[in-house]
């Protein structure tokens, strides 16, 4: 027991003015080093008393003008604090506990992004809530449910001008731009590269933001800009690696390599990566951004194939091994399918392009091996990448600079969706 | 008023239970059946439901609960088999046909199913329904879709504020 009051033991005045039918603690705390517990009485009466409870001292005593204490025997005081805490409901809230919105939620999610665009302006409770961060990941989740790959071309870099490939009649090509490359998306952005400035866009709502350097080196590099997401704190984060030096007779390169968020204008230096980058995009796969090694630069390595990745949470790079496939045969690009790293290897000696999947442990193990003979001169295994695999029925999307379709491994057929002139493909998914 | 026909796994032991629409018809139905409703399941696993009580759904008309348990009786045998392992592709297709011939209704019968699947948590239906509506709203404008609703037209102040907003966060319009 802390303490017990008495209060017959209270001197007699004070024991009148304080008979009241509800008195009861409000609180403790220190009043000149001395701890005091205070009460209040039914009768608008605050007092405070030692912890010995025996000479309590009014604190506070309602003026006749306040009146008001009709009844004795309720509890009519209480204390409060410093506060901004809002009582009202917030716009979440407000969403969150209306089944009729919240109905509205579940049917919007389903939507494309340029309906859900257009019914942002239906009201202002739908407004709100097409803008919650929640709102934003179920749509993510529900819009691209077990759907096909979604394709456009990048018309203008600069603007942000798209094509979406549905719209592509024979009256209607889209005019394609030599050294564009895009990476896939990642979390619903793509980033990519021209000439000697980069891009990092969300082509569905057509956002684009141009990403330039006044330490550019004026030459196009493929693998310049990488993209990642953090999911712990729900942000994307691009990586720019830059040579400043190289030097293709002594291997002698010098890498520059900074980071920042997406939506944070800075970019922070962070130390390159320990091994020198190719000029391939680099494609994100669970929390790490990788990009290729580049063979001609640097120490030569005894195995085949070496990635660098760079972990998106710590912002550090490491090397991992690649699959059992050499620079030498043909063309090596690196991409995300089903969530996991891959990696595409050309052999331009027997037409056949493999894909190789990143398992656990790191362990490389061929997930695909597509013949392209019969496809030929289209599909060239040198120009042949993948751009993703549909879920709907297994067929992988092929990239082949001058034709873009969808072969089916299991009859290997190739349809083809779109065929240019112009050898530059440049290509995005949502 | 007859309660809808219990599916064909009914060998006369299933345990049944009686739900009680808004407009106080009451709907004899199988536990397994009424049991895809989250809200319902709870009650129906403490043994309600059943005998004379019946379980009374305030927010739901008799119109709207007999199509919610058409298609409750419909998706029963294969939830219970957990879903896709068992079934075979021919039930797969029937469930789809049936399916998209389930949501082939008039627009307002549309939107008291959706608040009912809302309110009583039948995942399946929900998301049936939410497609088809979203399907249906899909081309529309933002005043059509007052229009439709009968959503009051903002002002020109707040609609100006929204297209601010949204340009904010990078979202351009054509």
């Amino acid at each position: 027991m802390l303490c017990y009051i008495d209060r017959t033991a209270w001197p007699e005045s004070e024991r009148v003015q304080l008979k009241s039918l509800w008195i009861a603690p409000l609180g403790m705390y220190y009043s000149d080093g001395v701890q005091k517990i205070m009460f209040g009485t039914g009768a608008c009466k605050v007092l405070d008393v030692d912890l010995d409870g025996i000479t309590p001292q009014i604190l506070f005593t309602p003026d006749e003008t306040i009146g008001g204490c009709e009844y004795d025997d309720v509890p009519v005081l209480g204390l409060f604090e410093e506060s901004l805490v809002p009582v009202g409901r917030t716009i979440q809230e407000m969403i969150s506990s209306s089944t009729t919105t919240e109905a509205w939620f579940n049917i919007l999610k389903w939507l494309p992004t340029h309906s859900v665009l257009e019914f942002g302006l239906v009201c202002r409770e739908w407004h709100a809530m097409v803008m919650m961060d929640q709102f934003i990941q179920s749509h993510v989740n529900h819009a691209n449910l077990n759907k096909s790959p979604r394709i456009m071309f990048i018309l203008d870099p600069l603007s942000g001008l798209y094509m979406d490939l549905e719209k592509c009649t024979d009256q209607l090509r889209p005019h394609l731009i030599p050294d564009l490359v895009c990476s896939q998306p990642c979390h619903s952005l793509n980033a990519g590269s021209c000439w000697f400035w980069n891009f990092i866009c969300n082509p569905a709502t057509g956002y684009c933001e141009r990403i330039e350097f006044f330490d550019n080196d004026d030459t196009f590099f493929a693998g310049r800009i990488g993209l990642g997401y953090n999911s712990e704190i729900n942000k994307h984060i691009a990586v720019h690696i830059t040579y400043k030096e190289k030097n293709l007779e002594t291997r002698y390169y010098e890498l520059q390599c900074k980071m920042r968020l997406v939506n944070d204008k800075q970019w922070r230096p962070v130390d390159p990566p320990p091994r020198p980058v190719a000029a391939t995009p680099p494609a994100y796969a669970n929390g790490k951004i990788y990009w290729l090694v580049e063979p001609t630069l640097g120490p030569v390595s005894p195995r085949c194939e070496i990635v660098a990745a760079f972990n998106v949470k710590t912002h550090e790079f490491e090397v991992l091994q690649g699959p059992p496939c050499s620079h030498e045969c043909g063309r090596m690009t690196i991409l995300q399918l089903q969530g996991a790293l891959c990696m595409a290897c050309s052999d331009r000696s027997t037409s056949t392009v493999d894909i190789w999947m990143m398992k656990d442990y790191g362990m490389w193990l061929m997930e695909y091996h597509i013949e392209l003979d019969e496809f030929l001169p289209d599909y060239l295994s040198d120009n042949t990448t993948l751009l993703a695999v549909d879920p709907k029925d297994g067929r992988i999307l092929l990239n082949a600079g001058w034709s873009l379709g969808y072969y089916d491994p299991k009859t290997a057929t190739i349809d083809t969706i779109y065929t240019e002139e112009i050898p530059e493909l440049p290509y995005y998914l949502p | 008023m007859a309660a809808p026909e219990s599916g064909d796994g009914n060998n006369g032991a299933a345990r049944m239970v009686t739900l009680i629409s808004s407009d106080n018809t009451r709907f004899e139905v199988e536990a397994a059946a009424a049991s895809l409703s989250q809200t319902l399941q709870l009650t129906i696993l403490d043994g309600g439901g059943g005998g004379g009580d019946g379980i009374p759904l305030p927010n739901v008309d008799s119109a709207t609960l007999s199509k919610v348990l058409e298609y409750c009786i419909k998706h029963a045998p294969a939830a219970a088999n957990g879903g896709a392992p068992n079934a075979t592709a021919v039930d797969r297709a029937e469930l789809e046909r049936f399916d998209n011939e389930f949501v082939n209704i008039d627009q307002s019968v549309l939107y008291s199913l959706i608040m009912a699947a809302h309110n009583l948590e039948i995942e399946g239906l929900q998301s049936l329904v939410a497609k088809k509506v979203a399907d249906m709203i899909k081309g529309k404008s933002p005043m059509e879709i007052r229009r439709t609703l009968g959503f009051p037209d903002p002002t020109p102040e707040e609609q100006a504020e929204m297209n601010a907003h949204m340009l904010e966060y990078g979202w351009a319009y054509e």
